[in-house]
């Protein structure tokens, strides 16, 4: 994976915080993802299709997810629930949807997204297949610590994502 | 006025409902996909359809294209991550009469609303 797709992603994340949150979350790092999620943690995956394709995975705490949804909606919400599920998945497509809005007006030709899922427990592996290359940006915030993992490749050669 | 929602994220509808309640319109019902949408739009004495576009079942320019072709003229604002032109285009075509792209600002939301209901007379 070009790391340089990476910019776009980046750039979402911190306009998606900044303007439905209004929390400026900032970059830690950037690295090689390899596998796995920590324990008590929040998984949203969406996949891209088209002349861009991929998948976009944003990774939170439990607690980075509770704190996210109950500062969004102004609720008090104590335990993983479906409508923290659910905010958390409609944060991954925002993000996902402003990042493949650069990619589909660089190319000409509109890069299309999946309908998100989440995964959340504290007994669960992320396996990413051998030769799909992940880049993991971790985040810190107000909100707590999260990161966002994509990997992505442009034109006839399809991403390995399963 | 009546005001539906159309979109697959509860939280969205949460938050499209307080921008609504912003715009002044409290009067609000909720469908999490496009054929829901169409159906509830059918039944309902609307002033303004607020419409995702990805979704599950029937997508939401699937929706714009069928509540039009029922002969329905209520103002619809697509709210969407779909940003391209070529994507605001086909909804303009299809029927929408204005769009709104994800993310927003409240302040944002509530002026597409405002603007949009101005343009139709209401």
């Amino acid at each position: 994976m070009d790391v340089r797709l990476i910019n776009p992603f980046l750039e979402s994340v911190i306009n998606v915080y900044t303007t439905m949150l209004h929390i400026t979350p900032h970059r830690s790092g950037l690295h090689m993802a390899q596998g796995g999620a920590s324990p008590n943690s929040l998984v949203a995956l969406i996949g891209m299709d088209g002349p861009a394709q991929g998948a976009v995975a944003l990774h939170l705490p439990q607690t980075t997810a509770l704190a996210t949804v109950n500062h969004w909606l102004g609720t008090q919400m104590t335990e993983i629930d479906a409508t923290v599920s659910d905010g958390i998945a409609e944060l991954v497509n925002i993000i996902a949807g402003q990042a493949k809005t650069s990619f589909s007006e660089h190319l000409g030709s509109t890069v299309s997204l999946g309908l998100p899922s989440v995964i959340h427990g504290s007994d669960f592996q992320v396996k990413y297949p051998g030769k799909a290359t992940w880049i993991e940006i971790p985040f810190e915030s107000e909100l707590g610590a999260f990161s966002l993992r994509v990997t992505c490749v442009m034109n006839e050669q399809p991403a390995e994502v399963n | 006025m009546k005001a539906l929602i159309v979109d697959d994220s509860a939280v969205m509808r949460r938050v499209l409902i307080g921008a609504l309640e912003r715009a002044g319109i409290s009067d609000v019902v909720e469908a999490c996909d496009g054929q829901e949408g169409v159906d509830l739009a059918g039944q309902h004495e609307l002033g303004l359809i607020l419409m995702d576009w990805n979704m599950p079942n029937m997508t939401g320019i699937e929706a714009v294209r069928a509540i039009r072709g029922a002969g329905s003229s209520v103002p619809i604002i697509m709210v969407t991550t779909e940003a391209e032109k070529s994507r605001v285009v086909e909804a303009l075509k299809a029927g929408a009469n204005n769009y709104a792209i994800k993310p927003f600002t409240p302040e944002t939301l509530v002026g597409k609303i405002t603007e949009t209901l101005e343009r139709a007379g209401v």
